[in-house]
């Protein structure tokens, strides 16, 4: 083969990539549009900040003490004093929900982190070990998924006595198999790819195609369930707090405070509502939020909807 | 390429490679069957030669060049490599082994990482292996970029934002970055244009001059086995059914079954093509869960005889490098 002509074969197609950049651009814009878009989405997202942002600065902004007792303020209406009213031993209803706030949020993302890590790690392994493993770790994590995660964190907090860790062992579990399932679909589809079989045959470890080559490409939707988790976690909490099994009076949480409210329904409504308002709102943000994700990860989905 | 003389160092040597997956079923899920997607492959494969797989769809040459590769386990059968045993090898040793056998994927889409930047895609195999420090990998990286034609512009880009071409072109380059003894090329040019095919073609065979690389190439198109190979093995049904160098195989072909695949090539000249005569196979291909007894190629075959459809042909050998099995050329009853 003479020389110019290996010349010419080797470098024919170097100038095309010129024109490319437009497309990387709009790609990497495609997910902030289809967000930009959904004003539901950019309100939740701008609520749920506000709310962590309150959350945090609770000390500071909460005009009374949540936990004090004050007799001569009791069951008060809403009022320029009092936002909100005051509960039956006088305490600052809003105060009370501003703190409740942290416990949600804080239970919330806790364990959501937890059973992400956990139940991400535990799907990738076993999609890709396959075989006895993933049967008996799938089989086992379908078998806590048929208890119903409010009655498995009743057992476990009745077995295990009622504190926070407990509380956050509890919903962690029972998200983690939701975790693992969401990671395992994908992962089964990747290992599969061209590109995971090319780096087993230079010889790269089980640990690194985890994490260079399976877990950026899932990540998605990983992300997308831990959002929806969010809104679970907060939800199972304030229940069990209900029932009188989570975080323990007199430390604030919304669940407690609409068990506290239940009994003045009729005379003193402001009691059990505004606690119940503040769970309803933040839940559907989360909801909302992880709606709004899920498209925009994956804008196919919304097109074919309209 | 043809006139070229024959290389004769072996390199790989393969004895009745077999694959088998089984088939489950039944109440408790117990293996009913197998399929035999493999069965009894033996053939060697010459230092800096191009050596062609070719067949229909699931004859099994992608899954033979997958048992190579080890990406998939043979149920039996020896490979040997520069006359280690392969087929026996411990971890360590499988280790050195994978790193002497690199694949060219056939979908340049599926075959790169969407999520890495094209220096990352090229430096994982050098950084595994151990090649050296952070500005050789660079360096090497970068002069991978500059074999396949591509350049230092291209090396922070992701995959998406390449055509099919040049992404194949990033695969070569991932595939030779190790300096391996034996590239397979699964398909490599399948997926593309013509147009890009050939350019892609003539860099595969630059390279293989430039490093004396030997290639597994697996493909189903005739022309471009033509155009590319040293010798070729037809395979039909998991099987092995004619070998040799391309020259022979494609100029006298002798199996009814490579006879038959050879007058399917579409030829441009319709002078040429009103002359030939085309030789049309009926029914399917059998389904190699169940491959017929005797010859595989049997229920096909348009000078089939009764031995055929009884005993299994042994390999035939018409010269030193040209094999055939067959019941019919053995005898003499066709030539």
């Amino acid at each position: 083969m003479s020389e110019p002509v290996m010349k010419e074969t080797l470098f024919t197609d170097t100038s095309v990539p010129e024109t490319l950049p437009e497309v990387e651009q709009s790609r990497k814009n495609v997910f902030w549009s289809v967000f930009k878009k959904s004003k539901l989405g950019m309100f939740s997202l701008i609520f749920l900040l506000l709310t962590i942002t309150i959350s945090i600065l609770a000390p500071i902004i909460s005009p009374y003490d949540p936990i004090n007792q004050n007799a001569a303020e009791r069951m008060l209406p809403p009022s320029g004093d009092h936002w909100l009213g005051t509960d039956a031993f006088g305490r600052d209803i809003l105060s009370r929900i501003i703190y409740g706030s942290q416990t949600s949020l804080l239970v919330g993302f806790i364990s959501v982190l937890i059973s992400s890590l956990i139940g991400t790690a535990l799907g990738m392994v076993a999609a890709l070990k396959g075989g006895l493993l993933d049967d008996i770790l799938m089989r086992i994590l379908e078998s806590i998924q048929a208890i119903p995660m409010l009655l498995l964190g009743l057992m476990l907090l009745v077995a295990l006595g009622s504190n926070t860790t407990t509380l956050i062992i509890a919903i962690s579990l029972g998200l983690t198999v939701s975790c693992a399932r969401v990671a395992r679909g994908p992962t089964l589809e990747l290992k599969e790819k061209e590109f995971v079989r090319a780096s087993i045959s230079y010889g790269a470890s089980t640990f690194r195609i985890i994490v260079v080559h399976i877990l950026p490409n899932i990540l998605g939707p990983v992300l997308v369930m831990a959002t929806l988790h969010m809104a679970s976690a907060i939800r199972v909490e304030a229940s069990l707090s209900f029932l009188g099994l989570g975080i323990q009076p007199p430390h604030p949480t919304w669940g407690n405070m609409i068990q506290d409210g239940l009994r003045f329904l009729t005379s003193a409504p402001w009691v059990a509502v505004y606690p119940g308002v503040a769970l309803m709102v933040v839940v559907i943000a989360f909801n909302i939020f992880g709606d709004t994700l899920r498209d925009a990860f994956d804008p196919h989905i919304i097109r074919e909807r309209k | 390429m043809l006139e070229q003389a024959v290389k004769t160092e072996e390199l790989l040597k393969v004895e009745n490679l077999k694959k088998y997956y089984p088939i489950r079923g039944g109440v408790f899920g117990g293996i009913t069957g197998s399929v035999k997607a493999v069965d009894d492959v033996s053939f060697t494969v010459r230092k800096g030669e191009t050596f062609s797989l070719v067949g229909e769809s699931g004859c099994g040459k992608s899954t033979t060049g997958m048992c190579l590769a080890r990406l998939v386990d043979p149920s039996s059968g020896k490979i040997y490599l520069n006359n280690a045993n392969i087929h026996e090898a411990n971890k360590s040793a499988l280790k050195q082994y994978r790193r002497n056998i690199q694949i060219i994927f056939q979908d340049p889409y599926s075959s790169l990482n969407p999520k890495l930047t094209i220096r990352k895609i090229l430096s994982e195999p050098l950084l595994i292996n151990g090649y050296g420090s952070k500005l050789e990998i660079e360096n090497r990286v970068l002069s991978l970029l500059e074999m396949v034609g591509l350049g230092s512009q291209h090396m922070d880009r992701y995959p998406h934002e390449f055509s099919g071409g040049q992404r194949q072109r990033i695969g070569i380059a991932r595939a030779i970055s190790l300096n391996p003894d034996i590239i397979i090329c699964d398909e490599p040019v399948s997926a593309l244009d013509v147009s890009i095919q050939s350019q892609l073609l003539n860099l595969l065979k630059d390279l293989q001059e430039e490093f004396g690389l030997t290639y597994i190439f697996i493909s189903h198109d005739l022309s471009v086995v033509e155009h590319i190979s040293d010798r070729v093995a037809v395979m039909y049904l998991g099987k092995i059914v004619e070998m040799g160098t391309t020259k022979e195989i494609f100029e006298s072909p002798k199996h009814p079954y490579t006879r038959a695949l050879l007058s399917s090539v579409p030829i441009a000249n319709p002078k040429t093509k009103l002359m030939r005569k085309r030789i049309i196979l009926e029914g399917d291909v059998p389904s190699p869960k169940n491959p017929p007894p005797g010859c595989s190629f049997h229920t096909r075959c348009p000078f089939k005889t009764e031995i055929c459809e009884k005993s299994i042909p042994s390999e035939f050998q018409i010269n030193k490098e040209h094999s055939v099995s067959c019941h019919l050329v053995e005898n003499g009853a066709i030539f």
